[in-house]
C-alpha cells in the first residue's frame, strides 16, 4: 500500500469586472491511503473549489492557473483521475443522480467507465450495495432516486465509489444534509472502508465534530490557502492559527464543559 | 395562557402512484404542544419524523385532520379578518433554505420590508427606518439593504430572513432547521443573536432541529418526536430518556478526537 495523492501549487482563479481574482492561492496537500485527511474551513474559503480543481471539473468562469496532481509521484490529468483513481461523494446526493435512471443503471455506468462490465456485474453491484450498508440490495437495484431517502442515496453514492475501485475518495460535506443519526452511519461506513480497503479519503467539512470523529490529519483553509495543518489531536489541543482557533472554539462552545476538559 | 397550542393534532397525506389507490400516510398522531409567551422550546427528531409538518400546522399553512391549533385560546381555523392579520403578525418563521426563502430579484430592503407592507400601517419612510433598524439588530449594515440576495453569503442571507421574521414584532418565531446549512462559526453567531433578541424583545421561539448540541445551547425545554408522536419531553437535553432521544444523543459528534 502506501499510495499517495499529492496536490502541488494548485491555483484557481476567476475574473470579476475584468480583473482576475484568485480563489485558491497555491495549495499543497497530500492524501495518503488508509487514512482520512480532513480539509476544513469556513464557508467560502475555497474547500469545495479545491475538490473540483483536483479533478479538473471546475465550474465555467473558473480556471486553473497552475498546479499538478500526482498519484504515487506520477502526474495525472483530470480525466485519468476522475472516477478511476479518485471517486467523489458530494453534499447533495439527490442532485448527483440522474432522476430517470435506476440505481442499477447508475452502477452499470460506473462499471462500464471503469472497464469492468461483465456477466457478473449484477453480483458485484449487489455486493457493493451490501457493503455500503444498504438493506435489501436486490430491491434497491430497481429503484429510482425519487423513491429513496437522502441517507440511502448517499450510501449508493459510496457503493458506486466502491465499484469503481478507485484508491482515493473525495467526500465533499458528505453528511451535511443528513440528520445526526444518518451522519453517524455514513461516517462509520467511511471509516470501515478506510480500514478494510485502505481507501485514502479527503474529507471536506466545516464541522469540527466530523473531524474529531473521523480524521487523522487536518488541513485548515482560509481565503484560498492552507493556514495550518497537523495531526487531529494537535489541531484540537493546540490550534496555532486564528482561523483554526475560531473553528475549534465555536465547536467546543456547543458542548457542556465536562465533555471538553 | 399559552400563546399557541396544538391539541391532539393529527395529519396524514395521501400518496401513491397515479393509477393506484392513494394510501394515506399518517405523519402526525395525537400531538399536544403548548408554547408560553417568551418561551424557547426545542423540537428534536430525525428527518421525516413530522417536525416540519407540525411547524406548518402551527403556522396555519395547512389544516390538521384531527384536533385543533389554538392561538391565545382561539382555534385558528375560526379566526378571520383582522384577527387573522394579528395571528399572521404574531407568528413568523425562518426556514433552513435561506436562498429559496427570498425572491432573488428583490433587494434586501424590499424583502425585509415586505411583512411591514402587508401587516402594519407604517408608511414608506417609517418602513425604511424600521428596515434599517432591523438590519442593524441582526448585525448587518444599513447599506446591505441595497444588495440583492445573490450578492450575499448564506449566513448573511439567513440574517436577512431573521430580520424579516422580526419585522412585524412577532411573539413567536418558528425556526425550522434555521441554522443547519451554516458553518459552525455562523451557527454560533446566529444562536447568540437569537438568545440576545429573546432577552431584548421577549420573543418566544420554537427551535426545530436534529442537532442536540444546538438545542442544549438555546432552549428552556426540549421535546423529541418520533414517527409523528411526541415521545419525550424534558427541561434539558440531559433529562431525556426515550430510546429515540438516546439515539439522537448517541449520534452527537464527539467534542474531541476519539481515534488513538
Amino acid at each position: 500500500m502506501g499510495r499517495m495523492l499529492t496536490i502541488e501549487g494548485l491555483r484557481l482563479a476567476t475574473r470579476r469586472h475584468g480583473a482576475p481574482v484568485e480563489l485558491v492561492r497555491g495549495l499543497d496537500l497530500s492524501v495518503s491511503a488508509g487514512a482520512v485527511t480532513a480539509l476544513v474551513g469556513a464557508s467560502g474559503c475555497g474547500k469545495s473549489l479545491t475538490c473540483l480543481g483536483i479533478q479538473d471539473c471546475l465550474p465555467s468562469g473558473v480556471t486553473r492557473l497552475a498546479g499538478r496532481v500526482a498519484v504515487d509521484g506520477q502526474v495525472k490529468a483530470g480525466l485519468e483521475l476522475r472516477g478511476r483513481l479518485v471517486a467523489t461523494v458530494m453534499q447533495n446526493p439527490r442532485s448527483a443522480f440522474n432522476p430517470v435512471l435506476s440505481m442499477r443503471a447508475h452502477a452499470l455506468e460506473t462499471l462500464k467507465a471503469a472497464g469492468r462490465q461483465g456477466p457478473d456485474s449484477d453480483k458485484r453491484i449487489l455486493a457493493a450495495f451490501a457493503e455500503a450498508g444498504l438493506d435489501e440490495p436486490a430491491r434497491i437495484l430497481a429503484l429510482y432516486p425519487f423513491q429513496m431517502s437522502g441517507g440511502m442515496l448517499q450510501r449508493v453514492m459510496i457503493a458506486l465509489a466502491l465499484l469503481s475501485e478507485a484508491p482515493f475518495l473525495i467526500a465533499d460535506e458528505p453528511t451535511t444534509d443528513l440528520d445526526l443519526v444518518l451522519q453517524a452511519h455514513v461516517l462509520d461506513l467511511i471509516e470501515r472502508l478506510v480500514a478494510r480497503h485502505g481507501l485514502g479519503v479527503l474529507l471536506i467539512t466545516h464541522d469540527m465534530g466530523v473531524v474529531a470523529r473521523a480524521a487523522r490529519t487536518v488541513a485548515v483553509m482560509e481565503s484560498g490557502q492552507i493556514v495550518e495543518r497537523g495531526d487531529v489531536h494537535d489541531i484540537f489541543t493546540e490550534p496555532r492559527h486564528a482561523a483554526t482557533q475560531a473553528l475549534v472554539a465555536a465547536h467546543l462552545a456547543l458542548y457542556p464543559e465536562e465533555q471538553v476538559a | 395562557m399559552s400563546l399557541i397550542a396544538a391539541e391532539a393534532v393529527g395529519k396524514s397525506y395521501r400518496s401513491g402512484a397515479w393509477l393506484a389507490a392513494p394510501e394515506p400516510k399518517t405523519v402526525l398522531r395525537d400531538v399536544d404542544l403548548a408554547i408560553a409567551p417568551g418561551e424557547c422550546v426545542g423540537l428534536l427528531g430525525r428527518s421525516g419524523c413530522g417536525k416540519s409538518t407540525l411547524a406548518r400546522l402551527l403556522l396555519g399553512l395547512e389544516k390538521p385532520d384531527a384536533g385543533r391549533i389554538t392561538f391565545r385560546g382561539r382555534d385558528i381555523a375560526g379566526i378571520g379578518g383582522e384577527g387573522r392579520r394579528d395571528f399572521r403578525r404574531a407568528v413568523q418563521l425562518v426556514f433552513q433554505d435561506s436562498i429559496g426563502a427570498v425572491d432573488p430579484r428583490h433587494t434586501v430592503e424590499r424583502t425585509v420590508g415586505e411583512p411591514l407592507r402587508h401587516l402594519t400601517d407604517l408608511d414608506h419612510l417609517a418602513r425604511k427606518a424600521r428596515v434599517a433598524e432591523l438590519l442593524m439588530l441582526v448585525g448587518l449594515d444599513r447599506r446591505d439593504g441595497e444588495k440583492l440576495p445573490g450578492q450575499m453569503s448564506g449566513g448573511q442571507l439567513q440574517r436577512v430572513c431573521i430580520a424579516r421574521a422580526l419585522a412585524p414584532k412577532p411573539e413567536l418565531i418558528i425556526l425550522d432547521e434555521a441554522v443547519s446549512n451554516l458553518d459552525l462559526v455562523l451557527q454560533l453567531q446566529i444562536l447568540d443573536l437569537l438568545s440576545q433578541l429573546r432577552r431584548q424583545l421577549g420573543t418566544a421561539f420554537l427551535f426545530i432541529t436534529h442537532d442536540l448540541r444546538l438545542a442544549r445551547r438555546l432552549c428552556d425545554r426540549v421535546l423529541v418526536m418520533e414517527e409523528g408522536r411526541i415521545v419525550d419531553a424534558a427541561k434539558t437535553v440531559a433529562g431525556l430518556h426515550h430510546p429515540a432521544s438516546r439515539a439522537l444523543a448517541a449520534a452527537v459528534l464527539p467534542a474531541l478526537p476519539t481515534s488513538p
